[in-house]
């Protein structure tokens, strides 16, 4: 065999050894953003998988214990009930659009474990 | 006022098209007027950019709120550093200040003694001509505003030193890599270029590269110690977007070095040169919105398409010089080379940072694209971790073994006494560390830093040592005229000892850092991994544009004092919002961090937040190192130089 044979089959074998890592890997970290009612769908599909959902915080839904807050998120259409556990950031506030992950645990409450406001932008100056 | 910049942008950007047309008449036929004539339009359209930038600074400075861009993002309370990068906060300004910066390289292309092929000259233009309609036709930066309002000010987060040179350096490295990107495509027409084209290739690519990797150093040290959050890099997509030109240009860069020394890998150089300014272009694609990103980036921006297209067309013209037959002569020695060689080495280097850019870009762009198929995935953090990471390191130990391997092949016995001296100390190093008790990930990265570090220690000594002998010059002058001797090879030794810094700083601060949240009562105290902090109380007091909440903590360390902290809380009228400012002391073994999480003005009890991270010292180091090796190999080197008997007698001694 010629040695650019050779070399042609080994970066063959290297780039399709590399894409299946990358592919698994890619799969293994993904996490799955929904909207309110989506989410709501999935509630039992989705159980003990981590996801995301985005929605805005509903007014007079906000109340804390501690580091437990507990919230209503909302899509317009479906209203979820969330605890969250842990910080939130200086902008969490009732009417915010957020983001957040956790997961359905089967007692009706999402568990959430992180939270990001979706803030218009760092660049851009408040409107 | 705004007239004056706007009427100028338009003017140049007639003249640009002028020269990017005449330009590729000339690259054509031999038209010499054409070309003059060309040339000269290319110096007045800087003139009148410059003009333009000139003007918008003026009104910045001045605080003419009539124009709509300064009303936005500057005030009248910012001091002038701030009202000037107040341009290159909005969306419009940043891409002026990139499209003027390409013109100021442009002139300095036509400037320099050497002459410049007409192709290049007329790619550079085309690419300012871009920039201007995206800023005078797509969307009118100059825009007026009838009723002046006072200024909205800067993003409080923006208001630090890192916002004056985080994105002008990352705008001079992209800009470099636009004259990269001009030689690379211009030698569509010339045939492989020359000797001195490569030179020149070289001095642009290793000035480019050294502004990005400098651009992103400063963001992750602004991100560090002016986000609260205590970390320095996040994989966000829009650090992602600075760090791949960055990577493909460290690629780009180690072509040219084997295509200069062995005229090995054209084709490798010439990808790379195309690509880098695709990847420089995807980053205002993703930066503007069109990749949607948690942490920065523009609201509502409508240049994503233009730079969507602007991406598929350097990267089809890549392509296009890849697979234009050209002069085959020099290149058949390309595929004869010894894998434990030097070339071979180059050649596993360049895969390396290929497939590196390639999980960065997969891991960016997969939730766009997933976007695409309806179902919206986000990608954890931990992807790029486990993914790049270990490519990563590889490359870093790889860096060390690659010196040590000569130029066309390398016999068992060489490699054998090159490998002695690095391989047992990195042992006695691993070995040690193990004795002390430090944790695994420490003695893994002995074992992957200690090949490079020594190896580098091991060559210098050689060095000089051969030139003691030979020369007869005391052991202490003879390495810096060792150093100055090879600039390339030794500056860039050096850069990889900065890479090695940054690599340990990463580490130790990745995997060993520490974090707990108290609230604290004043007077009362928390101990945290050796450091005690006493919590004094709050402090309040209002500034114009802010009120400022600070907590004052005394740090000891097992009895030491280290002085007050003050984190603070502060809240921005113009915001309408608190912000952060943590405070950091950094000590050589690690730096604590606190930040000021919450406060109770009645009770006066603070809820401190306390990271410990150690060696992140060694990352701001490691830039300073890269920064300096870069430098010197940057330093014009005379010509003939490296062809001098006694100089190569000395390089051989030291790279058998």
């Amino acid at each position: 065999m010629s040695r650019k044979k050779k070399l042609i089959i080994g970066a063959v074998i290297l780039a399709v050894a590399v894409g299946f890592l990358l592919f698994f890997t890619l799969r293994s970290y993904s996490v799955y953003y929904y909207t309110v009612s989506e989410a709501l769908e999935r509630v039992d599909s989705t159980q003990g998988e981590t996801i995301g959902i985005g929605g805005t915080v509903l007014k007079d839904s906000l109340s804390r214990n501690g580091s437990e807050w507990t919230f209503a998120l909302t899509d317009g259409k479906g209203v979820l009930r969330v605890i969250h556990e842990g910080s939130v950031p200086d902008s969490f506030a009732e009417g915010k659009d957020v983001m957040i992950k956790g997961k359905f645990l089967g007692d009706g409450f999402f568990h959430s474990s992180k939270i990001l406001t979706k803030c218009p932008s760092k660049y851009s100056p408040k409107d | 006022m705004a007239d004056i910049a706007h009427a100028c942008s338009i003017l140049a950007l007639a003249v640009c098209l002028y020269a990017a047309a005449a330009f590729e008449i000339s690259a054509h036929r031999n038209l010499p007027r054409l070309r003059a004539s060309a040339r000269n339009a290319l110096i007045a359209a800087f003139l009148l950019f410059s003009l333009a930038m000139e003007t918008m600074v003026y009104a910045l400075l001045t605080d003419d709120f009539s124009i709509d861009l300064v009303a936005r993002y500057s005030a009248e309370s910012l001091s002038a550093p701030y009202k000037i990068a107040a341009l290159y906060s909005s969306k419009e300004g940043s891409l002026m200040t990139w499209g003027w910066l390409i013109s100021l390289m442009t002139v300095i292309v036509l400037l320099t003694p050497h002459p410049t092929p007409s192709r290049p000259l007329g790619i550079l233009a085309a690419i300012q001509a871009f920039f201007l309609i995206l800023i005078t036709i797509v969307t009118n930066t100059f825009e007026t505003n009838p009723a002046p309002p006072s200024g909205t000010g800067l993003n409080p987060l923006l208001q630090n030193p890192g916002m004056l040179l985080h994105p002008p350096l990352l705008f001079l490295g992209f800009s470099g890599l636009a004259v990269v990107f001009a030689f690379t495509i211009g030698a569509l027409s010339n045939t492989a270029p020359s000797s001195e084209g490569i030179l020149r290739m070289r001095r642009w690519a290793l000035f480019a590269w050294c502004a990005l990797g400098m651009g992103n150093i400063v963001g992750a040290w602004w991100a560090y110690t002016e986000l609260d959050w205590g970390g320095y890099w996040a994989w966000d997509p829009v650090e992602n977007a600075g760090l791949m030109p960055w990577l493909l240009s460290t690629a780009l860069l180690h072509a040219i070095a084997i295509e200069r020394k062995r005229g090995q890998l054209s084709q490798w150089r010439a990808a790379l040169g195309g690509l880098t300014f695709t990847a420089a272009l995807l980053s205002p694609f993703i930066t503007h919105g069109g990749i949607e990103s948690p942490l920065h980036g523009f609201a509502d921006s409508p240049f994503p398409p233009y730079f969507l297209a602007a991406v598929l067309i350097t990267g089809a013209a890549t392509a296009a010089v890849l697979i234009h037959p050209r002069d085959r002569t020099n290149t058949h020695a390309a595929t004869q080379f010894a894998l434990l060689s030097r070339e071979g080495a180059f050649r596993i280097t360049l895969i390396g940072f290929s497939i590196l850019t390639a999980i960065v870009l997969i891991g960016t762009i997969a939730p766009g694209v997933s976007d695409l198929f309806g179902k919206r995935a986000e990608i954890e953090r931990d992807f790029f971790d486990r993914a790049a990471g270990p490519f990563l390191l590889f490359l870093v130990f790889f860096m060390g073994i690659c010196p040590l391997l000569g130029w066309g092949r390398t016999s068992r016995a060489a490699l054998r006494r090159n490998l002695t001296f690095p391989m047992a100390l990195t042992a006695v190093a691993a070995l040690t560390l193990v004795g002390i008790g430090l944790g695994r990930w420490y003695v893994l990265t002995a074992l992957i830093c200690g090949p490079p570090v020594f190896a580098t220690l091991q060559e210098w000594l050689r060095g000089v040592r051969a030139r003691h002998r030979l020369k007869g010059e005391g052991r202490l002058r003879a390495f810096p005229l060792l150093i100055w001797s090879n600039r390339p090879r030794y500056g860039g030794m050096i850069v990889h000892l900065g890479i090695v810094l940054i690599t340990i700083g990463v580490i130790g601060s990745s995997f060993y850092d520490a974090e707990t949240t108290a609230t604290l009562e004043p007077g009362e105290s928390l101990t945290f991994k050796g450091y005690t902090l006493t919590y004094e109380g709050l402090e309040r007091r209002a500034d114009p544009d802010k009120i400022i909440t600070t907590a004052r903590v005394r740090l000891a360390h097992s009895g030491h004092s280290l002085g007050t902290l003050s984190p603070q809380k502060n809240f921005w009228f113009s915001q309408g919002a608190f912000v952060g400012e943590s405070a950091i002391r950094t000590r050589p073994a690690e730096d604590i961090f606190v930040g000021l999480s919450e406060y109770n003005r009645e009770t006066g009890s603070a809820t401190l937040r306390v990271l410990i991270h150690p060696l992140i010292l060694w990352i701001w180091v490691g830039g300073g190192l890269v920064l300096g090796g870069a430098m010197i190999a940057f330093w014009p080197e005379r010509k003939g130089l490296r062809n001098r008997a006694g100089h190569a007698k000395v390089r051989n001694t030291c790279s058998p």
